[in-house]
């Protein structure tokens, strides 16, 4: 089993999630009338909200807009932040982490293999919060898509550095999901998600800029209700490449140096 | 020349690090030949859990070397391709996929896929007996059926060991006897195969052993054929396999067990 497998092992994973997610029908239903929901709650809120406000001024489309890619993309960074961290778990309490490293591939492969359908999942309900957003009104008409999709996918390798580093604890502590909730509760308060950062108390607005998701979300506006150009996005897209060369190592020496850690320990399987 | 052992411990020990630490193994020495069927025996605690795992490359030792099919514990992945292991048969599978989907996840991280799944596939659901219920969800199986299941996967890829941790655990005696019966065939077959299997099950083991090892408190006590064994404490020859097996058990660990079970 060589490096050249290695596709056919992702594949298979994926196939494997995505059977076990037919599984569980209903629960498409009950994703998408939630999406519907959050999207109509956020709708009906911008309409308290109309006319000029702080830091609403840089986008079109008023607050509607701007909490609709806040909405559409929060979700899909969540599955980066959260899903290596949860599959590990997942694995751990049904009891098909042992087995899975009793296979001949490297173990951070199948991590990574089973965040693949999530995050197409994740992609395809992004697509759909887009979609109930143009219906409603948000002006999406003239996006630079493309820029979007470069920034949604250099955004999702960035934050995967900090969610490999969940993995990690997990690993080795049994208890890393809670820094994965206080990151993801940082990200919702700090980086633009629900209201722009620049409302936020100057020394707090500073803190914003240590994650990547408020570089990520900032570059999908301007991308999305804007139309900016690839040219217009360069910096965006240049400080979430330096996160992503600065974390993805980190998690991956994190994650080797935890499981070296569960296999002193025993605790392997253990949650 | 003399054949490559199947598995060589030299001086294998193991202490969780904990308040206060526990030594699970002390060193121990032993090798297992190629073709042999060997049968670990211990009480709860006695290391036997923690020896199939540093040998499945799961735990790391403190101390001490293995070698594995030859390779040494270190070539993790290279270990890995050539055994098959069987630890937990109730709860190693995705219970929301049938049995035939199972096997092909795992079947693949070995490298086997198409064509050469399905010949495999139909090979094994002939020899284990599983056409009944290879198409159902893991979820609806009797135990018996998933303990078939976890052999199967651990054959897939013919391993040249097998390392059988209480395999037998959740099945009855009239299935444990199946799978030792199953598995003596496996060994047949291929007969450069060995396997490692610890149980409680000692009737359903005694037919087929022919060595056995028995760990206590961590510590490899006996290691042998289990007449020679007999013959070395000075205990009266007994009339079957099984009261052997029970005896040894009890002169070197100091416990009874149910006879027969």
């Amino acid at each position: 089993m060589g490096v050249r497998d290695w596709p056919a092992i992702l594949w298979e994973t994926f196939r494997r999630d995505v059977r076990i997610a037919l599984t569980y029908r209903l629960a498409f239903v009950l994703r998408f009338l939630s999406t519907l929901f959050q999207v109509a709650v956020f709708y009906f809120i911008s309409k308290l909200v109309a006319g000029p406000q702080p830091g609403l001024e840089n986008y079109q489309g008023g607050y509607f807009a701007y909490a609709l890619i806040g909405l559409a993309f929060i979700r899909l960074f969540s599955i980066s932040l959260s899903g290596y961290a949860g599959k590990l778990t997942e694995a751990q309490q049904i009891g098909v982490l042992e087995a899975q490293a009793l296979l001949p591939v490297p173990l951070p492969l199948l991590i990574f293999g089973s965040n693949l359908w999530p995050y197409l999942y994740a992609f395809g309900e992004t697509a759909l919060y887009l979609l109930l957003g143009l219906v409603l009104g948000a002006p999406l008409a003239g996006a630079n898509a493309p820029g979007a999709l470069v920034i949604a996918l250099l955004a999702s390798v960035a934050i995967s550095g900090l969610g490999i580093m969940g993995a990690a604890l997990i690993l080795a502590f049994k208890r890393g999901n809670a820094v994965s909730w206080v990151v993801e509760a940082a990200a919702a308060l700090l980086s633009g998600v629900y209201f722009p950062p620049q409302i936020l108390p100057q020394p707090v607005q500073k803190l914003s800029l240590l994650l990547p998701h408020t570089y990520a979300l900032k570059g999908l506006r301007e991308a999305l209700l804007n139309g900016a150009s690839f040219a217009q996005l360069t910096q965006p897209i240049l400080v979430l490449a330096g996160f992503s060369l600065a974390l993805i190592p980190l998690g991956a020496a994190a994650l080797a140096w935890a499981l070296r850690q569960a296999q002193i320990k025993g605790d392997f399987a253990q949650y | 020349m003399t054949p490559r052992p199947a598995i060589r411990v030299q001086g294998l020990a193991k202490t969780y690090p904990g308040r206060p630490p526990v030594q699970a193994l002390h060193p121990i020495h032993f090798q297992v030949d190629a073709g042999e069927l060997t049968v670990v025996l211990g009480p709860n605690g006695a290391g036997k859990t923690t020896l199939f795992k540093i040998l499945a490359t799961l735990l790391r030792p403190d101390d001490g070397e293995a070698w594995v099919a030859g390779a040494p514990l270190w070539e993790d992945r290279a270990v890995r391709a050539r055994i098959g292991v069987i630890t937990d048969p109730d709860r190693s599978f995705f219970w929301r996929l049938d049995g035939r989907e199972n096997l092909r996840f795992f079947a693949a991280g070995h490298g086997i896929r198409g064509r050469a799944f399905q010949r495999r596939l139909d090979e094994l659901v002939a020899a284990l007996g599983m056409a009944e219920f290879i198409h159902r969800r893991v979820g609806g199986l009797s135990s018996g059926q998933r303990g078939r299941l976890a052999l199967a996967r651990a054959l897939f890829h013919r391993p040249d060991i097998l390392l059988l941790d209480e395999p037998t655990r959740s099945l009855d005696p009239s299935a444990a006897g199946d799978f030792m019966r199953l598995l003596e065939d496996y060994l047949a077959d291929q007969p450069q195969a060995s396997a490692l299997l610890s149980t409680h099950r000692l009737g359903a083991a005694a037919p087929f052993t022919r060595r056995v090892l028995i760990l206590h408190q961590g510590r490899l006590l006996a290691d042998g054929p289990p007449d020679v064994l007999i013959a070395q404490a000075g205990l009266p020859q007994p009339e079957t396999r099984t009261a052997a097996l029970v005896q040894l058990y009890a002169h070197f660990t100091g416990r009874e067990t149910v006879y027969g079970r």
